[in-house]
């Protein structure tokens, strides 16, 4: 594929083109171009941005579980939903547990899934699509029949606990105490997303042109030493789009501590986007919005910095 | 790439603040509640026809399919749309569907949700006279009102009893406890016969637990809500003595605070790591089918749950109701089919179809039912039970309760600074009634 | 090749196989686990082998009284509108914000990675609310809605079209085509790896989606696999995990055959979209 090299030399070349032929564009271009976004623009119109505006709008309400049938009928208290929220002791601590879920989730997944993708790339030169496939594996299984399996291994005298009992150490109450039961779910969203990672990490290191490799082993580097100081600085835009979906990932955790453990014990499982279904089940509308709202709000300042952060330097 | 021109922003500002706007101006605020006209209709008994859209949850709806036979040969001209919806999502869908109008006729709700789903005010008055409300057990019945008004019809029920091994009780020398001082000395004897931590309690800490309190707290003569419903009543004195004896239990090492959770429950009563421990009338359904058919008739035993130091007998209610959509679109037909599975006679031929007990206390005559000596318990605990708060917080209270009920269970706090700390949350929360 | 290089290849080979283990072995116990009987599971949960193999029952229940033939239709004409819609619109997105100069398309690239942050469990009673109105409830094209252009597969076909040499473009231009027929004879042939990314990312959002067709679907006409698998296994006060897990063998078969099929491309499709 002549296309994938495009990526690491050509472009600063076609900005400029485009910039130049941007000047060029006739008017009659821009409503074809309309025409190109069309379907994207009504399906986000209709399914994102009405559905996201009302949301904000009724952040602002005290709509409850007894105005679903008449939304108008609620009364406006402006920001007093966030002020509520936002000094919930329940709401804090599962903003805590969503951050420790994203500095110890996202780092973890891109390191292992970074180092399987360089095993494939160049570690190895058979058998590498059946290892891949089964890494990849996770990624595409029922999230619920995965968590029965995690529920079960984990439990006091499942599978684990035995395994550890033969080699002679007593083994925790894993779901029952909360720092091991947040490392049990972090466990299992690793498992989930490692496939991705090793997958786009793989597809970044393949579009790193042989000669780059050739030269740098030619001045006699050492392994690490390349991947550090070559492969890494050129993986970044890369880096930066897994960072991003990553993180993106972690922050909207829900199924694994919701399927899990069900954001227990006393709450140290609980993520943002499960206290937001459950203040749903609970029929505090406006809580579960305004929650949905501090999260979204947190994905893109967070998302924002990473962009300033790995943009690819000049 | 998330750069916009100033243009751009000021239209966003714009079209937002049009849509505050319309909400405003369409007079937000709420009315002071439309009266409900369904309870002055009457539903008379000729054949229902139409269509009549039912859901029901994942585990009856396949057995409920053939049952409704006889129903639908009785109303030729009715066709029944049955929908499987999974247990779970039950609420969430219902509460979507309510919000947007596009609803079923008849639906079943579970009794611990029950009364948050009745709040959405999506659900229609029970008519004046479709059933006798002394007919259902109270438990049952109560857990329908909103405002003093029915707005279900009971349709199963249980308690939760006490199971117990007979042969390994009877090998320690021990007789089931009927009191909460027995209790204790009932499990002092099964740990002197060799078994650690006999006794299987509810450490879930979930709102499932905050139940198995509140049969605690009744046995107390204690109660976690104010009889008006309008305050949270969970710190009171009565209410601190049944969770220190509750917590007492694990203090003892006669429960474990770590299980049986998840799958664990049969296996550890098959091979005797618990001995005793409350769960519903089906449990011994789930015995036989690990161990064989006729293995609890021979293993089990069923007590009522032990009594509080007053004598009080209390118990957890659980259970199903059938409620119909104020949106109905054929509402005459939803009430007749409830009218229909909310007949005694019916009930026990559903018993024998499925195993869900009768809400009609004249059902459990029947000798099917009454010659059962495993669910002898259950229909002794039926009149004492006690159904969850009837108030839309509960969920959320609940959860909170059981939450402070581990920090007792593991001996991190006591009873009483727990129960002030969930007192103090679920002020905040309010319970919903005024 | 060196002694050091077999030595470490031999050591990279066991890593590898000691990870896909890992990986693997939670699927041992789900496939094992479709053989068993509800009875296998209370009474020895942890354990491995079902008693036999020959048991099909929890296969022949999903497909006889569970209903899962309609469900797998189903499930299959939604993913496969998802994934052709997809396709073909996500394309035309991507075509236009990375090779056609427009007023707005900085805001609509913003729209774009915006939408690909949401959380949706926020937004579901608003849309469901539209959906209502546009008259869509139980219904499949409902179900597919919302998913017909889902933003990832904007960003990836966007991507995918920087990489894509503005000569060649400007060639056609100057030969006289217009944008309609530089999109489909010079962009579109030249998509293939681009299409296999989006046609696997959005057949497995589509194929596992839950919540959504959960609440659309109103009756079994319309429910898709996974609803199924949620009506079959939460039996009354316990899961049927032998159902529960066939069921998760059912519908994990046709995502693994598809990725099987298609991972060489995907892989490609991921490389070639340059990762800008």
């Amino acid at each position: 594929m002549a296309l994938q090299t495009t990526s690491v030399g050509a472009v600063p070349v076609h900005r400029s083109l485009r910039r130049v032929r941007a000047r060029r564009m006739r008017p009659a271009h821009a409503g074809i171009a309309w025409l190109f976004v069309l379907p994207f623009v009504v399906i986000f119109a209709v399914f994102t941005a009405v559905p996201a505006a009302t949301a904000v709008v009724l952040t602002m309400t005290d709509i409850g579980v007894a105005d679903l049938r008449d939304p108008f009928g609620v009364n406006f208290v402006f920001l007093e939903n966030f002020q509520t929220v936002l000094t919930a002791p329940d709401f804090l601590r599962s903003a805590l547990n969503t951050v420790i879920y994203v500095g110890i989730g996202v780092p973890a997944t891109m390191a292992i899934g970074f180092l399987l993708a360089l095993a494939l790339d160049s570690g190895i030169r058979r058998a590498r699509s059946v290892f891949r496939a089964i890494i990849y594996v996770p990624v595409i299984a029922n999230i619920v029949a995965a968590a029965v399996v995690w529920q079960y291994a984990f439990t006091l005298n499942g599978p684990i606990n035995s395994f550890l009992a033969d080699l002679g150490i007593v083994g925790p109450n894993w779901l029952g105490t909360p720092t091991t039961a947040l490392f049990v779910v972090l466990l299992l969203t690793i498992w989930r997303t490692t496939g991705t990672c090793m997958v786009l990490f793989l597809a970044g290191l393949q579009s790193i042109p042989e000669e780059v490799h050739e030269a740098a082993s030619l001045d006699g580097a050492g392994y690490w030493r390349r991947v550090f100081q070559m492969t890494l600085p050129l993986l970044r835009p890369t880096t930066l789009l897994v960072t991003v979906l990553m993180s993106v990932m972690y922050l909207n955790i829900f199924e694994e501590p919701f399927l899990v453990t069900d954001g227990g014990p006393l709450g140290s499982t609980k993520s943002v986007a499960l206290w937001v279904y459950e203040q749903f089940g609970f029929g505090n509308m406006s809580n579960a919005m305004t929650g949905s709202i501090v999260l979204l709000l947190g994905v893109l300042v967070i998302c924002v910095i990473q962009f300033r952060m790995l943009r690819p330097k000049q | 790439m998330f750069t916009t021109t100033s243009r751009q922003r000021r239209a966003l500002a714009v079209a937002a603040s049009a849509v505050a706007a319309a909400l405003l101006l369409s007079g937000c605020g709420r009315g002071d509640g439309d009266a409900d006209p369904a309870a002055s209709i009457t539903i008379d008994d000729a054949p229902a026809t139409g269509t009549l859209s039912l859901w029901i949850g994942s585990g009856e709806a396949d057995a409920l399919e053939g049952f409704l036979d006889e129903f639908a040969s009785e109303n030729p001209d009715l066709e029944i749309e049955l929908t499987n919806v999974p247990s779970d999502s039950l609420d969430t869908k219902l509460t979507t569907a309510i919000a947007s109008g596009e609803v079923p006729d008849l639906t079943m709700l579970y009794s611990q949700t029950q009364s948050t789903m009745l709040a959405t005010g999506g659900f229609a008055a029970v008519p004046d006279g479709l059933v006798d409300a002394n007919a259902f057990f109270e438990a049952a019945y109560d857990g329908t009102l909103v405002d003093g008004v029915s707005h279900a019809v009971p349709w199963y029920a249980y308690a939760n009893v006490w199971f117990y091994r007979k042969d390994l009780v009877e090998q320690a020398g021990a007789t089931p406890p009927t009191t909460w001082d027995e209790t204790l000395a009932f499990a002092e004897q099964l740990k002197a016969a060799g078994h650690p931590t006999p006794l299987g309690l509810d450490v879930g800490y979930d709102a499932y637990s905050a139940q198995a309190l509140d049969a605690l707290v009744h046995q107390n003569d204690g109660s976690l809500i104010s009889d008006d419903l309008a305050t949270w009543t969970i710190d009171a004195p009565e209410n601190v003595e049944a969770l220190e004896f509750w917590g007492s239990l694990f203090a003892e090492a006669d429960a474990s605070p770590d299980g049986p959770l998840f799958l664990d429950t049969v296996p550890w009563f098959t091979s005797g790591q618990t001995v005793a421990g409350g769960n519903g009338p089906w449990f011994p359904g789930f015995l036989d089918e690990a161990n064989g058919e006729g293995w609890s008739a021979e293993h089990l035993g069923a007590i009522v749950p032990p009594a509080g130091p007053d004598g009080t007998v209390s118990a957890n209610f659980g259970g199903g109701s059938l409620a119909v959509l104020k949106d109905a679109a054929n509402a005459d037909a939803a009430w007749k089919l409830a009218r229909y599975l909310a007949e005694p006679d019916v009930q026990v031929a559903w018993y024998e179809t499925f195993g869900n007990l009768p809400t009609t206390e004249a059902a459990w005559d029947e000798p099917v039912i009454a010659d059962n000596p495993l669910l002898a318990a259950v229909r002794d605990a039926l009149p004492h039970a006690v159904a969850v708060p009837a108030v839309p917080t509960w969920s959320e209270v609940g959860a909170i309760i059981g939450q402070q009920m581990e920090r007792v269970a593991r001996g991190e706090a006591s009873a009483q600074e727990a129960l002030a700390e969930a007192q103090a949350q679920a002020e905040a929360i309010g319970t919903g009634i005024e | 090749m060196n002694r050091l290089h077999v030595v470490r290849e031999s050591g990279l080979y066991l890593a590898l196989c000691l990870v896909s283990a890992l990986m693997l072995l939670p699927f041992a116990w789900v496939a094992f686990g479709a053989f068993k009987t509800q009875g296998e599971f209370m009474s020895n949960p942890g354990g491995w082998l079902p008693e036999s193999f020959a048991n099909l029952d929890n296969f022949i229940v999903l497909f006889t009284e569970e209903g899962f033939g309609p469900y797998l239709v189903n499930s299959i004409i939604v993913s496969a509108v998802t994934v052709l819609a997809n396709v073909l619109f996500c394309s035309m997105a991507g075509y236009a914000l990375a090779k056609l100069p427009f007023r707005g398309r900085g805001l609509l690239m913003g729209c774009v990675l915006v939408a690909m942050t949401v959380p949706y469990v926020a937004l579901f009673v608003p849309q469901f609310l539209i959906t209502v109105q546009l008259g869509l409830v139980n219904t499949l094209a409902g179900i597919v809605a919302p998913m017909l252009v889902m933003p990832l597969g904007v960003f990836i076909m966007r991507q995918f079209a920087l990489s894509i040499p503005d000569e060649l473009l400007e060639a056609a231009r100057i030969d006289g085509a217009g944008e309609f027929g530089i999109f489909l004879r010079v962009f579109l042939p030249l998509l293939g790896p681009a299409i296999a990314t989006v046609s696997i990312f959005t057949f497995l959002a589509s194929w596992n989606s839950f919540l959504w067709p959960l609440v659309v679907a109103q009756t079994e006409e319309v429910f898709t696999l996974p609803v199924g698998l949620a009506t079959a296994s939460q039996a009354s006060n316990t899961t049927a995990y032998g159902l529960l897990l066939a069921g998760a063998i059912v519908v994990l078969l046709p995502v693994l055959i598809l990725f099987l099929f298609l991972q060489r491309y995907f892989i490609q499709g991921i490389a070639a979209t340059g990762l800008k």
